[in-house]
């Protein structure tokens, strides 16, 4: 059932991408998503589209199992690009009653998908070279600065390596109590939308105490060990900075500045 | 002929770095009315081989085969295996969700087909077979203890009357009395109600006074598949693959081999498995 969510999914595998330090990677996702909005033409839209590709290749992560997470964005897709077609004011191709697509419409909505799926390609890359930990690693360590203004980042890094952690184990568990229910004769996958929902207590029922179960052992063990929020805290491995890690900003950069000359200049 | 594995192999999350082989090329036949032990280290498939017998998992290759049908097959009918198979999943407890434990227990007989009435009676029945205690029916299934909450999670998988009963280690986590119980029930249910056992367990002691027939794992493969007093023969290969044999084997085996019980070292592929065995040879040797 959760088989194809890759999104946020860390994919093992020995690249550069994998190699970089989660703070270039972050930044990385940060200027991608700034280049999805100021791409609109057909050279940056090239430019970017050749980025992408580059980087998909060196992060050796088969594209197959990129794609395979973004089949189940695809709804979201589909209804975005809808309402873009249905609703852009412009030249009507065709109008049924009160419905008209417009030829602003249709490119709207295709842009609109092209940049929602960049967007989840881009953003899911970092994800899939990088380990969760690693992550909210660079995530806090960004966000150091934010310290002065009283914003407790480590603590919000510790949820959000909690939270990450825990994805896959409820996934898990969510798999054993659906075993468990089918074995009872429990029908996940027929009828309609009411009788589907209603099925699903069985299946939410035991999750939630599971979760409340795990949250509250967590706790307890984490409090054993003398855990206390606000602390400063050290790191076992603290994130350094390498040759490569330079270069790639270069490269960042660089890309980022070539998307905005086009923009002003072509 | 209730199940034939026919060269069964299964991978978890094939064709991704993921990959595991959890099954490779197990064969074997499970006849109606049998009581198999399912031995083996930790991960060495035994979860997975058994969600093969009530089609949870479909091998990815040879074939399972029930009553003469391939689970696998387009129109095999899931909800009638389903409801001939009881599973009852390592910690069961965790799959209570409902108000009360009686409606907890009614919700497979429910499932398939059974009137309101009917169903409460298959729950009372199942309750009373588990030995679950009278005033805690209408407790919510949260409030009770770990102990209790498996015996209703047992009983939720009783009450559906199933033919064949898997059950993956029953009694982790109980106390003797308890324990003895759930064993002489699962025996009682095989010897008297003809049901077909199957059970998984990572104690010797356990699975040698419970079943007639062994069957090990190791690594995913079938190890060994025999009579309980062959398999427990084979103690330095069941160390080899992390097992043991029953504490009593082992006892017995030593004597043995420091001169007592003259004969028995005779009796190629033959030990004692039980404490009441042992007490009938022990008892033997004295009056002689
Ligand atoms: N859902 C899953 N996804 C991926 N791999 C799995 C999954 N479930 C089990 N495995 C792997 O399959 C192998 C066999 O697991 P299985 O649960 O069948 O072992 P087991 O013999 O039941 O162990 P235990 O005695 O600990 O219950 C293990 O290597 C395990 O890591
Ligand atoms: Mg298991």
């Amino acid at each position: 059932m959760f088989r194809n969510i890759t999104l946020g999914q860390y994919y093992p595998a020995e690249s550069v991408l994998h190699a970089l330090d989660p703070r270039v990677k972050l930044f990385g996702a940060l200027v991608w998503i700034i280049s999805i909005f100021l791409m609109d033409g057909l050279f940056s839209f090239l430019l970017a589209t050749g980025f992408l590709m580059f980087l998909i290749v060196i992060s050796k992560v088969p594209f197959s199992f990129m794609v395979r997470g973004l089949r189940s964005i695809m709804i979201i897709v589909i209804i975005a690009s809808v309402f873009n077609i249905f609703f852009t004011p412009g030249n009507a191709l065709v109008e049924v009653g009160a419905l008209r697509i417009t030829d602003k419409g249709i490119i709207n909505a295709i842009l609109m998908a092209i940049r929602m799926f960049y967007l989840i390609i881009g953003t899911s890359l970092m994800t899939l070279t990088t380990t969760p930990n690693n992550l909210t690693d660079g995530l806090s360590r960004s966000l150091s600065p934010l310290e002065k203004l009283r914003v407790p980042v480590t603590d919000i890094a510790m949820m959000m390596t909690i939270a990450l952690r825990f994805i896959p184990i409820l996934i898990e568990e969510t798999n054993k109590i659906m075993k468990a229910q089918m074995a009872r004769g429990a029908d996940f996958d027929h009828g309609g939308l009411i009788k589907k929902a209603k099925n699903m207590v069985p299946l939410l029922v035991p999750l939630f105490v599971s979760a409340f179960r795990r949250a509250n052992d967590l706790a307890l063990a984490m409090e054993a060990r003398c855990y206390s929020s606000g602390k400063k805290r050290t790191k076992l491995n603290p994130l350094k900075y390498a040759r490569r890690d330079a270069i790639a900003y270069i490269i960042i950069l660089s890309f980022l500045t070539g998307l905005i000359l086009m923009k002003i200049f072509l | 002929m209730s199940f034939i594995f026919d060269h069964v192999s299964y991978t978890y999350q094939p064709g991704t770095t993921y990959a595991v082989k959890a099954l490779s090329d197990v064969s074997f036949q499970i006849k109606d009315g049998d009581c198999v032990g399912i031995i083996g280290h930790t991960g060495s498939g035994k979860s997975t081989l058994i969600q093969h017998m009530n089609a949870l998992l479909l091998p990815t290759e040879g074939a399972v085969y029930y009553n003469g049908q391939d689970i696998s097959d387009k129109d095999f009918n899931k909800s009638v295996l389903r409801s001939e198979v009881g599973m009852v999943f390592q910690y069961p407890e965790t799959q209570l969700f409902e108000e009360t434990v009686m409606k907890d227990v009614c919700f497979g007989p429910k499932n398939q087909g059974l009137s309101e009435k009917e169903a409460t009676l298959r729950a009372y029945e199942a309750l009373k077979m588990v030995n679950f205690p009278d005033d805690s029916f209408d407790q919510s299934p949260f409030s009770l203890s770990g102990g209790e909450q498996r015996r209703a999670a047992i009983a939720g998988v009783l009450a559906m009357k199933p033919k064949t009963l898997i059950l993956d280690e029953p009694c982790a986590g109980l106390d003797p009395a308890g324990r003895n119980e759930l064993l002489s029930l699962i025996r009682r249910m095989n010897e008297e109600e003809g049901i077909t056992i199957i059970f998984v367990s990572h104690s010797m002691d356990d699975v040698a006074e419970t079943v007639k027939r062994v069957i090990v794992m190791d690594e995913g493969r079938l190890f060994m598949d025999g009579d309980p007093h062959q398999v427990f023969s084979h103690e330095k290969e069941l160390e080899e693959i992390s097992l043991s044999v029953p504490p009593v084997t082992s006892l017995i085996d030593r004597l043995i081999e420091n001169g007592f019980f003259k004969g028995m070292e005779k009796k190629e592929g033959y030990t004692v498995t039980t404490a009441k065995e042992a007490c009938e040879l022990i008892c033997s040797e004295i009056s002689r």
